[in-house]
């Protein structure tokens, strides 16, 4: 049995990102693990299960119920040669963290001129779907997407979340690494424990296609594989987009692949207002003008507080509401052509 | 009654049976320790959630359970048996829900490889273009033309020079779509009048709102012998003396009406080399007898081709005597600056009724279309009005 057999395990989700935090752990000794309930319970979903016992209180701290305090304390290490990766227990805590995060870490190598960086890692877990109580299931990757200086990174899968996981640790600049939770346990996929990191500001195609392009991270991944499975029976082929790194986006795959399928939808589980899709959709008008065949569409959460668990169901879009907003892009079109 | 594993919070799946403290058939109280489970984080005592007889325990040492699968068989009581009242809101962990399914991840492409590396650039054999170019293409005829040409990224002027080009090309190059390719079907290049008529026009249809009134005049009072181009001109002077606002220039970038003393007619003359308008100056000025020779002049020197161009310019309102030929009402179009024009078709007979009886009439159908931007519709009514009470005369 190879060696690179016996490090191969099927995993879910958030068994990837504990293990590639105590990947990481072991290729950076300047790595620390801080956070509510990261050391001694191992985290309120176990993404940190086994590290202090591994590495001592040290290295994983357990750290008071103050989100500010963990963002502060975390720039601080992150400035002084550590490198830290704070976890920040849901994402609707994150606020409290906000003001450290914006104005310090964000800013700290432009306003060194480069003197100091700030290799720093927030995880938070983010989205709903998981019959939480209130705060525990908004999308709000956008806001962060906004601030320059900081790198947003969602991955998608377990083989992703490792991948993305280690580069995000490597990187020498801030990275918001946003978990979706709902997905943390939904499937198993097989993640060689081999240190490989996958590249940041990068895309992945994760069906290839002709007929339109479907732009989507997180969770949403999920429906979105699911709505191509069922447009290819029709005879659509989808090309898949997972962005991955939320901000800065790989605009470059994602115009290469809207001016080969001429149509482009983006489905995300945050409010459609100002969202992170309204952004790649005027990237994608921007560069792909003349390739278009029919307007570009966003399937997205409403514009409204994300409902307590009995609604949040009728708040994620479902498989059923992005193949019906691709069908009728290819409807758009067909009256376009009769129009003229 | 049977006793499931609970919902040991925090998200947690399932749990591994470590030790029983109790055997079949032993009596249990309520909350008397029953079993130790180890949960991913920890060992989990869990107490009997009420007093009875064991009659099966349903998992073994060292046996994964998951959440709500049975642990133990109470004997009797028929009462509900749950640790816990079970709630859809759960932790502040939630469900993670599972499917257990191992997905498949050997096959996706990191996106900036595939930029560098594999995605083929796009076919510039595909006409790529957005709506609005695809629509002026087809409105030229020019779009497979372009296909063929291989056009990628294409603008509007590439689209007048496909246009323009297509028109030299030789006749087995041309589009067959269009119908000129073959030796049945002719294409016309206007020139001199024709192509002067056809761009006037168009001039006119984008400039102009225009509005067209229609009326019939009884001109069963005239003789036979009368001169009806004649007297739609001496009608035409009286109804531009009493309205003068349709005897005018509109200068559309100043937003100014040019009012003219003189009455000076463009009268359509059409001969094969295409429609000419030659112009009688100063109509108001002229008798009967002159303004009729002026106009068989005018006709002549058309026919003859030997009218001189400024002959054919300076007319204030214009008249389309299409009657000669055929149709009853038409929609004249406005010689831009000009503010009216008269159309008058062919004659008929038919029954009309005057003061209260049927009688047989003759009836000029009479059109006359103005510069809306210039002229209100009570202008030309009026217009219109001193226009067939004249030629009622």
């Amino acid at each position: 049995m190879s060696k690179a057999h016996e490090n191969t395990l099927e995993i879910t989700l958030i068994e990837s990102i504990n293990l590639a935090l105590n990947r990481a752990m072991t290729l950076y000794p300047e790595m620390v693990i801080l956070g509510e309930d990261v050391g001694v319970n191992g985290g309120v979903f176990r993404a940190t299960e086994g590290l202090r016992e591994k590495y001592g209180l040290k290295r994983v701290m357990d750290t008071p119920l103050a989100e500010a305090l963990i963002a502060g304390v975390t720039v601080g290490m992150a400035a002084q040669g550590l490198r830290p990766v704070a976890e920040i227990q849901f994402m609707g805590f994150i606020f409290a963290a906000m003001e450290q995060i914006a104005t310090h870490a964000a800013r700290l190598r432009n306003r060194t001129r480069g003197r100091l960086s700030c290799p720093m890692v927030i995880r938070a877990p983010y989205g709903g779907g998981i019959h939480a109580p209130e705060h525990h299931s908004e999308s709000t990757e956008a806001l962060f997407a906004h601030i320059p200086g900081l790198r947003v990174v969602i991955p998608s899968s377990p083989l992703r979340a490792y991948g993305l996981m280690l580069s995000a640790i490597e990187s020498n600049d801030p990275v918001i690494f946003l978990e979706p939770k709902r997905i943390y346990r939904l499937t198993k996929s097989r993640v060689e424990d081999n240190s490989q990191s996958l590249p940041l500001d990068s895309c992945f195609i994760l069906r290839e296609g002709d007929d339109i392009t479907m732009v989507s991270w997180g969770a949403m991944i999920i429906e979105t594989l699911q709505a191509a499975k069922e447009l290819s029976q029709k005879g659509i082929e989808c090309e898949v987009i997972d962005l991955a790194t939320i901000s800065p986006i790989d605009r470059q795959t994602i115009i290469n692949s809207v001016r080969k399928t001429g149509r482009c939808c983006v489905v995300h589980e945050a409010s459609r207002n100002c969202g992170v899709g309204a952004e790649v959709v005027a990237c994608v008008s921007e560069y792909t003008f003349p390739f278009l065949k029919a307007p570009i569409s966003r399937v997205c959460g409403y514009d409204t507080v994300m409902p307590y668990f009995q609604n949040e169901q009728d708040f994620i879009p479902s498989t059923k509401k992005i193949t019906d907003t691709v069908l009728a892009s290819f409807v758009s079109q067909k009256e376009v052509s009769h129009a003229i | 009654m049977l006793f499931k594993l609970p919902d040991l919070g925090e998200g947690l799946q399932d749990a591994e049976v470590v030790e029983w403290l109790v055997k079949e058939g032993d009596e249990v109280v309520i909350d008397q320790l029953i079993v130790l489970v180890e949960t991913a984080k920890a060992i989990v005592e869990i107490p009997s959630p009420m007093s009875a007889k064991i009659s099966k325990i349903c998992a073994s040492v060292g046996q994964t359970v998951r959440v709500n699968e049975v642990l133990i068989e109470y004997e009797g009581a028929d009462i509900e048996v749950e640790a816990e009242a079970e709630e859809k809101s759960v932790s502040v962990v939630g469900e993670l829900k599972s499917t257990g399914v191992t997905q498949n991840e050997d096959a996706f492409i990191i996106g900036c490889d595939v930029v560098k590396s594999n995605l083929k650039p796009v076919s510039k054999q595909v006409f790529i273009a957005p709506p609005s170019i695809v629509a002026f293409a087809k409105k030229l005829g020019v779009e497979k033309q372009l296909s063929a040409k291989g056009y990628g990224e294409v603008t509007y002027s590439d689209l007048v020079t496909l246009y323009e080009d297509q028109s030299k090309l030789p006749e087995h190059q041309k589009d067959q779509s269009l119908g000129n390719g073959s030796a049945q079907n002719k294409l016309i290049k206007l020139a001199g009048a024709k192509k002067v008529m056809a761009q006037t026009m168009s001039k006119s249809c984008l400039q102009v709102p225009a509005v067209t009134l229609f009326d019939d005049a009884n001109i069963s009072a005239w003789g036979h012998e009368e001169n009806i181009t004649l007297r739609l001109l001496e009608a035409m002077i009286k109804a531009c003396v009493e309205v003068p606002l349709l005897n005018a220039w509109f200068d559309e970038e100043n937003l100014t009406i040019q009012m003219f003393k003189d009455i000076n007619i463009g009268v359509a003359v059409n001969i094969n080399d295409g429609l000419f308008v030659p112009v009688i100056r100063k109509a108001q000025s002229l008798s009967s007898q002159v303004l009729k020779k002026t106009l068989a002049n005018l006709i002549e020197q058309v026919k003859s081709k030997k009218i001189q161009p400024q002959k054919l310019l300076g007319a204030t309102i214009s008249l389309s005597n299409f009657g000669t030929l055929s149709g009853r009402y038409a929609t004249p179009i406005v010689v831009p600056p000009q503010v009216a024009i008269l159309g008058a078709g062919k004659i008929r007979e038919e029954a009309v009724v005057i003061d209260g009886k049927i009688e047989i009439g003759r009836i000029l159908p009479i059109s006359l279309t103005f510069d809306h931007r210039a002229a209100s519709g009570a202008d030309a009514s009026a217009f219109l009005e001193y226009f067939v009470s004249d030629l009622q005369c």
